[in-house]
C-alpha cells in the first residue's frame, strides 16, 4: 500500500486543511473551473500550491478537476480555462493510469508528450467528503529529447505501467472475442478497448459492407465506465467520404495531427468533419480483405502521435480478425435461420388447404427471416379485378386490410404492370411513380410506407398477386439479398396459395357434390369406425378404387400373418406371392374391379378358400364397396376355418366309416334272413316265416336310415356334388313309376299309377341320379300313405321357363297343421297310420335340399281330409343354352 | 353253371356270398384278400369275379385292375360288392374295369339275378363270338 508522504511534496497539509476547510461552501458549488467564485480562492491560502514547482490537481469526488495549477497547464499545454480532467486525460498515455491515479490514493508512471511522468495522489478529507490531490513530476523531458525516451521508439511504445495497462486492455478484448461472436459485442469490445487506450473526442469503428460497397459506421453511446450501448450510424461511408474514403482505398493508415493545418490533406474537409483538428484511422484488414477501419478524432489539434497510430495498428489487426469472424458467424447464423425458416414453412404448410390458415403459417414462417415492419400478401380476385391484402398482414390492423384493395381495371397501366409480374423496389414509396400507377398512393401514405419490396407470386405463369415488404426495421433500404430471399419465398408459397385458393373457391360446390371417395375415407379415417373395424375379429382389408391397400386390421395382421406396415399403402397385386396360387381370382377381383368397376347396381360378390402356405385355411368375402353409383373399392373380409375345415374333414371321416360299419353287420342280417325266407336253409313254418319278414323289413329301414343320414351329411357339409346334364324326365317318372307299379304287384297293394307328360315337355337340367331319388322319394310317399286301390298320377308341365311335376295320390293327406313341419328333419306325422308306415323323416327334407340344389322349389297341396289326398309339386330348370355354356 | 371267385375279408358275408351262388347252382371260390383273390385267379381262371372294395393290404380296385391289365384275365367280368356307397366310390370302381357295382347289403334273390345275367350276357358273347368263327 501506498504511504501518505507529503514531505516530498513540500506542503503542509495542516496549512491545506486550514485552507481547505475554509473553502467548503465554495468548493462544493464550483461549477466550471472558470468560474469567478473559483478565482477568488486562489488568493487565499493556496497560492503556495500554486507556486508549487510540481504540477497539481485537485479532483472532486465524481472526477471533477476543482483546482489545476500552472505547472499543471503547462505540463498539459493547456489554458486553465480549458482544463478538465477528460482533456488533460486524453494527453496521457494510458490514460487510464492517469485517471485511475485522479480517483484514489496511488502511484503511477505514465507517458506525457513523449515524456516520462511520475504521479502520486493523495486522499484529502474534506469536511464529510474527501477530494484526491495528484501532484505529478516530470521524470524525463518531453519528445523533444528521443534518447532520453523511449517511448516514441519503434518497438518501445509502452513500458512499465502504461505496458500493463496497454495488455491488460488488449486482454479485455481477447477476453471478449473469444467469448462471443455477436458482431455488436465484439464492436463494443473494440471500442472500450481503444477509448481506454487512446483517448478521443470521437471513436468510430466502420465495417465495409462488400455486397452495398459502404462502411457502416458504429459509435459507442452513453458514459463511459456505466451504460454504454452500440449505435450504428444512419450514414453509410461511401469510397469517397472523406478521412475513411482514403483508408479504404490507400489500404494505409493516415495520421493527421491538424486537419486545418495539413497540407497533404487528402480530401477537403465536409460540414462533418470540420469540427475535427486532428484525426487517427487505420484500416482493418484480415487476410488481404477489407473488414473497416478504425477511425478517431479530436477537436484539439495535436491529440494523437505516432505511438497512438502503433497502438491502433496493433488493436486494428486483433479487430479485423474479430469483426471479420462476427462477420461469417453472422452470415452463417442467417443462413441457418434462412434455411430453418424455409424448412419450417415448407412443413408448416404442407397440408393446410383453407387459405387463412395458411397465410397465417407463412407470416408467421417468414418474419423471422425478413426483419421489417410491414410483411403479407395481396391476392388477386380474378372475377374483380382486386388486388386484396389478406389477413393477417404484419404491421397492418385488420381494419385497415378491409381497405386494402387496389383496383386493377382490365387494360389499365395498373393491370398491365400486375400482369408484367416484376418485382418492384422503390426507396422511397410516396414519391414512387410506378407505385402510384399502380395504386398504390393512398396505401402507402395511410401506412407510412417508406421502402417497399413487392415480389410477384404466380403459378403456372398467371399471377396471384404480390409478397408486400415494407420498411425494414433498422431503416435500411432492401438489399439484393432480401430480394433473394423474397423471391424464394414466393416461389416456395404461389402453388400452394394457389391450391389453398382453389381449394377455397371450390369447396363449397365440392361439398355440394358429394364426393364420395372422400365420404368413405372420411368412415374409414374417423377413430370410431376404425376402432369398430379394429375390434372385428374377421379380418378386414379395404382397397381404394385403384386397388391400394388403405385398411387392415388387427385380426388381418394376425390371420395373413403380415405387418399393417407392409401393406398400408400398397397395390394389392404386390401380394399375389405371398398368398399362393389359391389367393390369384381374389386379387384378379379386385384388380378387375380396379380397373373396370362392376356397373352398378352391383351384386357381385365373390367367395374363396384360401390355403395358406402355413397350412392355415382361410375364407374370404370380397364385395365391391358402391355408394351413391360409384365404386369407391373394395372390402374384403377374411375369416379363418382351418379349424371347421378339419372338422369338417373329420365329421365326414366318420360318416363314412360309421356307415361302413353298419352296412357290413346290416348285410350280414339282411343276407341271411333273406337266404331263409328263400327256404334254402331248409322248409320254414308260418310263424318263422313272419318273424323272417319282420326282421327283413326292419334291415330295410336300417338301410334306408343308413343312407338317408350320409345323404344329410353330404348335403350339409355341402359335399354333395351335382353331375348336371340335360334330362328327360319322362323317362325317368316312366322308369320310377314302374318300379312302384312292380313293387304294388309283388306285395298285393293293388294301385292304379298314371302318367301324364305332354309328349313335347322340354328337357330339364339335373343330376340323374338325384333327380330319379327325388321322384323316387315323392312317389314312395304317395306309395305308402295311399291305402290299397288308391290312384297315384305324376303330371308334368312347362311353366315359363321352369318344368313343374306334380305327383298327386288319394292318400290320407297331410292335416293343415302339420304342414309347416313336413319339411323338417325327422319329422313325421302324428296320425297312426303314418306311424304304422316304416320311415326316418328324412325323405323329404333331403327331396327338398337336393331341389334347392337344382334351383328348384318344393311345395306340397292337400286338403288334410283323409282320402282326398295331397299334390307334392316341384320345379326343375329347363336346359337351355345358358346352361351348355355353364357346362 | 358258372365257376366265380369271391374275394371278400368279412367271413359271415363271404360264406352268405357263397351259400347263396352255391344254391343258386355256381361253383364257388372264396379268397379273403387282394392276394389270394390274384393269385387264385390266374390259377383257377374263373367265370367271373366278385370283389369287396376294402379289403387289407390290396384294395379290391387294384386287384381289378391288375386282372384287367392281365391280358390272360382280363376277359374275366368283375362285379364290386361294396358297402362304399358314394358316387366317387361307384365311379372309381367302373372305372377300374368292372361290370356291376352292387352297394351293401345286398339282397341274395337279387345278387343271384344279376350275377345270372351278366353271365348270361358273358355267355352269349361267348356265342356269338363262337358263331362268328365256325362262319
Amino acid at each position: 500500500m501506498f504511504q501518505l508522504e507529503p514531505a516530498p511534496l513540500g506542503i503542509s497539509l495542516v496549512v491545506l486543511g486550514s485552507g481547505f476547510f475554509l473553502l467548503t461552501l465554495a468548493f462544493f458549488r464550483a461549477a466550471p473551473v472558470s468560474h469567478p467564485r473559483l478565482q477568488t480562492l486562489r488568493k487565499i491560502p493556496l497560492a503556495p500550491i500554486s507556486t508549487h514547482d510540481k504540477a497539481v490537481l485537485l479532483i472532486e469526488h465524481g472526477g471533477r478537476l476543482v483546482y489545476s495549477n500552472r505547472q499543471a497547464h503547462e505540463m498539459f499545454k493547456i489554458s486553465g480555462k480549458e482544463a478538465n480532467l477528460d482533456r488533460l486525460a486524453r494527453r496521457v498515455r494510458p490514460s487510464e493510469t492517469f485517471l485511475a491515479l485522479c480517483v484514489d490514493e496511488g502511484k503511477a508512471r505514465f507517458s506525457l508528450d513523449g515524456g516520462l511522468v511520475e504521479g502520486l495522489s493523495y486522499s484529502i478529507p474534506y469536511g464529510s467528503e474527501r477530494v484526491i490531490l495528484v501532484a505529478l513530476q516530470q521524470l524525463s523531458p518531453s519528445g523533444t529529447d528521443p534518447t532520453s525516451s523511449n517511448l516514441t521508439q519503434p518497438g518501445h511504445v509502452i513500458e512499465g505501467d502504461s505496458a500493463r495497462t496497454f495488455f491488460q486492455a488488449f486482454a479485455e478484448l481477447n477476453r471478449t472475442i473469444v467469448s462471443t461472436q455477436e458482431l455488436e459485442s465484439c464492436l463494443t469490445a473494440i471500442l472500450e478497448c481503444i477509448e481506454r487506450l487512446i483517448p478521443s473526442d470521437f471513436s468510430t469503428i466502420t465495417v465495409w459492407d462488400e455486397v452495398n460497397q459502404y462502411l457502416i459506421p458504429y459509435v459507442l453511446q452513453g458514459i463511459p465506465g456505466e451504460d454504454r450501448h452500440l449505435e450504428k450510424a444512419e450514414n453509410h461511408h461511401g469510397l469517397d467520404f472523406e478521412f475513411s474514403g482514403y483508408l479504404i482505398n490507400n489500404r494505409s493508415p493516415l495520421l493527421i495531427p491538424d486537419t486545418q493545418a495539413s497540407t497533404n490533406m487528402p480530401l477537403t474537409p465536409t460540414r462533418s468533419i470540420r469540427s475535427i483538428n486532428s484525426f487517427l484511422g487505420v484500416p482493418m484488414m484480415f487476410a488481404g480483405k477489407l473488414v473497416g477501419t478504425l477511425e478517431l478524432g479530436s477537436s484539439s489539434t495535436e491529440e494523437f502521435n505516432k505511438s497512438d497510430l502503433k497502438i491502433l495498428r496493433l488493436v486494428s489487426d486483433l479487430a479485423a480478425v474479430t469483426v471479420y469472424n462476427a462477420l461469417t458467424f453472422k452470415e452463417e447464423q442467417r443462413y441457418g435461420q434462412e434455411l430453418a425458416c424455409l424448412a419450417q414453412l415448407a412443413e408448416a404448410t404442407a397440408g393446410l388447404q383453407d387459405l387463412n390458415e395458411l397465410l397465417t403459417q407463412i407470416v408467421e414462417s417468414i418474419a423471422p427471416l425478413l426483419d421489417v415492419e410491414i410483411l403479407g400478401f395481396l391476392i388477386f380476385d380474378k372475377t374483380r379485378g382486386v388486388l386484396r391484402g389478406q389477413c393477417p398482414f404484419r404491421g397492418l390492423p385488420v381494419n385497415f386490410l378491409e381497405l386494402y384493395q387496389i383496383m386493377l381495371p382490365a387494360g389499365s397501366p395498373a393491370e398491365t404492370i400486375f400482369l408484367n409480374q416484376e418485382p418492384i423496389h422503390t426507396t422511397n414509396a410516396s414519391e414512387d411513380a410506378y407505385l402510384n400507377l399502380l395504386g398504390f398512393d393512398h396505401v402507402v401514405q395511410a401506412a407510412g410506407i417508406q421502402q417497399m419490396l413487392l415480389i410477384p407470386l404466380g403459378a403456372k405463369g398467371h399471377p396471384l398477386g404480390y409478397l408486400q415488404l415494407a420498411n425494414k426495421r433498422d431503416g435500411s433500404p432492401f438489399t439484393d439479398i432480401d430480394r433473394y430471399l423474397g423471391t424464394i419465398i414466393a416461389g416456395q408459397v404461389s402453388s400452394i396459395i394457389e391450391d389453398a385458393i382453389r381449394y377455397s373457391q371450390t369447396n363449397a360446390n365440392l361439398r355440394k357434390q358429394n364426393n364420395h371417395w372422400e365420404d368413405l375415407e372420411h368412415i374409414i379415417e374417423t377413430s370410431r369406425s376404425r376402432a369398430i373395424l379394429e375390434a372385428v375379429a374377421e379380418g378386414v382389408l379395404v382397397t381404394d378404387p385403384a386397388g391400394k391397400i388403405t385398411l387392415f386390421n388387427d385380426s388381418a395382421q394376425k390371420i395373413l400373418n403380415l405387418d399393417r406396415e407392409h401393406v398400408h399403402g400398397l397395390p394389392i397385386e404386390r401380394f399375389s406371392g405371398l398368398f399362393g396360387w389359391a389367393a390369384h381370382t381374389w386379387i384378379e377381383t379386385i384388380h378387375k374391379w380396379s380397373t373396370t368397376p362392376p356397373t352398378l347396381p352391383s351384386k357381385d360378390t365373390y367367395q374363396e378358400q384360401i390355403t395358406l402356405e402355413d397350412g392355415l385355411v382361410v375364407s374370404v368375402n370380397l364385395a365391391p364397396v358402391v355408394f351413391r353409383d360409384e365404386f369407391l373399392g373394395t372390402v374384403s373380409i377374411f375369416h379363418d376355418i382351418t379349424h371347421q375345415v378339419e372338422l369338417d374333414r373329420m365329421k365326414s371321416e366318420f360318416v363314412a366309416t360309421v356307415s361302413h360299419e353298419l352296412r357290413t353287420p346290416m348285410t350280414s342280417i339282411k343276407g341271411y334272413v333273406e337266404v331263409l325266407l328263400m327256404g334254402a336253409a331248409g322248409e320254414l313254418n308260418q310263424q318263422q316265416l313272419r318273424f323272417l319278414e319282420i326282421i327283413k323289413n326292419n334291415t330295410e329301414r336300417l338301410t334306408v336310415l343308413v343312407n338317408d343320414l350320409l345323404d344329410i351329411s353330404r348335403i350339409e357339409s355341402g359335399r354333395v356334388n351335382l353331375a348336371m346334364q340335360p334330362l328327360n324326365l319322362r323317362h325317368i317318372a316312366e322308369d320310377t313309376l314302374n318300379e312302384f307299379r312292380r313293387i304294388s304287384q309283388e306285395d298285393n297293394r293293388l294301385m292304379s299309377f298314371n302318367l301324364d307328360f305332354p309328349a313335347d315337355l322340354p328337357r330339364v337340367v339335373g343330376d340323374s341320379e338325384r333327380v330319379n331319388q327325388i321322384i323316387h322319394s315323392l312317389l314312395s310317399n304317395a306309395f305308402y300313405y295311399t291305402p290299397e286301390n288308391g290312384e297315384i298320377t305324376l303330371r308334368a308341365q312347362r311353366i315359363v321357363d321352369e318344368v313343374q311335376v306334380d305327383i298327386q295320390d288319394t292318400g290320407i293327406g297331410i292335416p293343415i297343421t302339420e304342414q309347416n313341419h313336413i319339411f323338417e328333419r325327422f319329422y313325421r306325422g302324428k296320425n297312426p297310420l303314418v306311424e304304422a308306415i316304416p320311415g326316418t323323416g328324412l325323405g323329404l327334407s333331403i327331396a327338398q335340399e337336393l331341389i334347392a340344389l337344382h334351383q328348384g322349389r318344393l311345395w306340397l297341396q292337400s286338403s288334410g281330409v283323409p282320402g282326398e289326398g295331397s299334390i307334392f309339386s316341384f320345379t326343375l330348370p329347363i336346359y337351355n343354352h345358358n346352361h351348355r355354356h355353364k357346362e | 353253371m358258372a365257376r366265380i371267385l369271391i374275394s371278400e375279408d368279412e367271413r359271415d358275408i363271404r360264406e352268405l356270398i357263397a351259400f347263396t351262388l352255391q344254391i343258386a347252382g355256381h361253383e364257388v371260390i372264396p379268397t379273403s384278400n387282394g392276394e389270394e383273390a390274384l393269385e387264385m385267379t390266374v390259377k383257377e381262371m374263373p367265370d367271373l369275379i366278385i370283389l369287396d372294395v376294402r379289403m387289407p393290404r390290396i384294395s379290391g380296385y387294384e386287384v381289378c385292375k391288375q386282372i384287367k391289365s392281365d391280358p390272360g384275365t382280363k376277359h374275366i367280368p368283375i362285379v364290386f360288392l361294396s358297402a362304399k356307397g358314394q358316387d366317387a366310390e361307384v365311379k372309381a370302381g367302373l372305372e377300374a374295369g368292372a361290370v356291376e357295382y352292387i352297394i351293401k347289403p345286398f339282397s341274395p334273390d337279387q345278387l343271384v339275378n344279376q350275377i345270372g345275367d351278366i353271365l348270361a350276357q358273358q355267355y352269349l358273347i361267348k356265342i356269338q363270338v363262337t358263331d362268328t368263327t365256325r362262319k
